[in-house]
């Protein structure tokens, strides 16, 4: 809970910090940044609220011991290979990428395994690449970039059993 | 739910047969953006049903941002729009100046479709699991659950209202131009960690970040810093942690796994850099 606390002061204080050095710029800017996050916050609200809401659902009808089984503390390389490859299947934005992995979570999976998948959906879920990634950069870049990324969710798994946590 | 795979299924063809527009976007990316309308046109005459048509929706929202984007881009680009640029060659080989790159930063706004597909997937899969409750627990598991989950969502909205408003201020007075000078191809580490950094405090969604990399990659990023910007936007970013992760995974674990990431886009920017070189050693590809 401190944890939390500790955040949210960090968070505050820095929207304070930024909102201060805004407001050096004018009042225009201070207020127009203001309108637009509040927008922003209007906009995402409903979304949170799904993503929130909804995944105590999802996570009581999840039959665990499936979880367990495949992302489970005990399976190893072979559950952060299934992680690593349900994370790129992942379809949808963020809500459904963290759902999952809170799903997983909540139904008993390994960390390492959990986090290995919420990287490997982070750098390259199908769905964001195809989407919004090609349209906006030329796409040998993004294929370069997907393939350099490859490795990095076994390594975050790597450490993440070395210093055993979270 | 039909709609989802309809929508899932669609995306294997019209990316292999969209090899048009998606050649065209790299190559208005290069250098200018114009021909978007006209791609997104394209994409959208592939119909599957009710899917397609908020696809097709995005779409034309995405071609306002970008219309809006390329206003802000052009001065900029007037040096490399006297040549095309193909798909085969570098997209870096012949950045404008510097000071024009200031003027190329495209403002970062931030629209949303109100309704996405993700939205109505997560939607319809909580309606699933909630009526399976309900038959499995009766009216008071739903309740039950329901209740655990309004207060946990309560307690999360004043940070997702911070987290907008971080985004929104630092939106305004980030420096952009001045970063993307020092990422070049010999920028070496330096530009690596400026990549990660820049990436880790860039606010906004896709909307931003991708636009953004993009720009970087035309004013003279190299591949490897830009690989670092945007792994470090994906895993180190602020924005999705703070507005997603932190609510609905928790602080212990979002924490935990922002510091494992930590090391990650310096490392992926190295990797990118090293094969990169081995591939292209004249610095040109093939």
């Amino acid at each position: 809970m401190s944890a939390a606390l500790l955040i949210d002061i960090l968070l505050w204080g820095s929207v304070a910090a930024v909102g201060f050095i805004a407001w050096q710029r004018g009042p225009v800017v201070l207020v127009s940044s203001l309108r637009e996050g509040s927008l922003e916050f209007i906009n995402i609200m409903p979304r949170v609220a799904l993503g929130v809401i909804g995944s105590g659902y999802i996570a009581a009808v999840i039959p665990q011991e499936i979880i367990t089984g495949w992302l489970g503390p005990n399976s190893g390389w072979l559950g952060v290979l299934t992680a690593v490859i349900a994370g790129a299947a992942t379809p949808g934005g963020p809500v459904v990428g963290f759902s999952i992995g809170a799903v997983a979570l909540k139904a008993g999976g390994g960390p390492p395994q959990v986090i290995a998948y919420v990287i490997a959906w982070a750098l390259f879920a199908f769905q964001r690449v195809i989407l919004w990634e090609i349209p906006f950069m030329p796409a040998r870049f993004v294929w370069f970039r997907a393939a350099v990324s490859l490795p990095f969710p076994f390594l975050a798994a790597a450490i993440a059993m070395a210093i055993g946590r979270p | 739910m039909q709609r989802i795979a309809c929508a899932v299924w669609s995306f294997g063809p019209s990316r292999n047969d969209a090899t048009g527009p998606i050649e065209e976007f790299s190559r208005a990316v290069a250098y200018g953006c114009r021909p978007f309308v006209g791609a997104s046109f394209h994409l959208k005459s592939r119909r599957c049903g009710g899917a397609w048509a908020s696809l097709g929706y995005a779409w034309i929202s995405f071609t306002f941002r970008l219309l809006r984007f390329c206003d802000g881009t052009k001065q900029g680009q007037n040096s490399s729009l006297a040549r095309p640029i193909a798909l085969s060659e570098p997209p870096v080989k012949d950045p404008p100046p510097a000071d024009d790159a200031a003027e190329a930063e495209p403002r970062p706004g931030r629209v949303r479709k109100p309704i996405g597909w993700s939205m109505i997937f997560i939607a319809v899969l909580v309606v699933v699991s909630a009526s399976l409750v309900y038959r499995r627990d009766g009216v008071d598991g739903v309740l039950d659950i329901l209740t655990h989950d309004l207060t946990l969502f309560g307690g999360i909205l004043p940070r997702v209202l911070a987290g907008c408003l971080l985004g929104a201020f630092i939106a305004e007075i980030l420096p952009h131009e001045k970063v993307a000078r020092s990422l070049g191809p010999k920028s070496g580490l330096k530009g690596l960690l400026i990549g990660t950094a820049f990436g880790a405090i860039l606010p906004g969604g896709p909307f931003t970040a991708y636009p953004v990399a993009a720009a970087l990659l035309t004013v003279g990023a190299d591949f490897g810093a830009t690989i670092a910007m945007v792994v470090s936007w994906t895993l180190i970013g602020y924005g999705r942690a703070v507005a997603w992760e932190l609510p609905i995974l928790g602080t212990d674990f979002t924490l935990w796994r922002i510091v494992i990431s930590l090391p990650l886009p310096v490392l992926a920017g190295a990797l990118g850099r090293f094969v990169y070189a081995r591939m292209y050693p004249q610095g040109a590809p093939p």
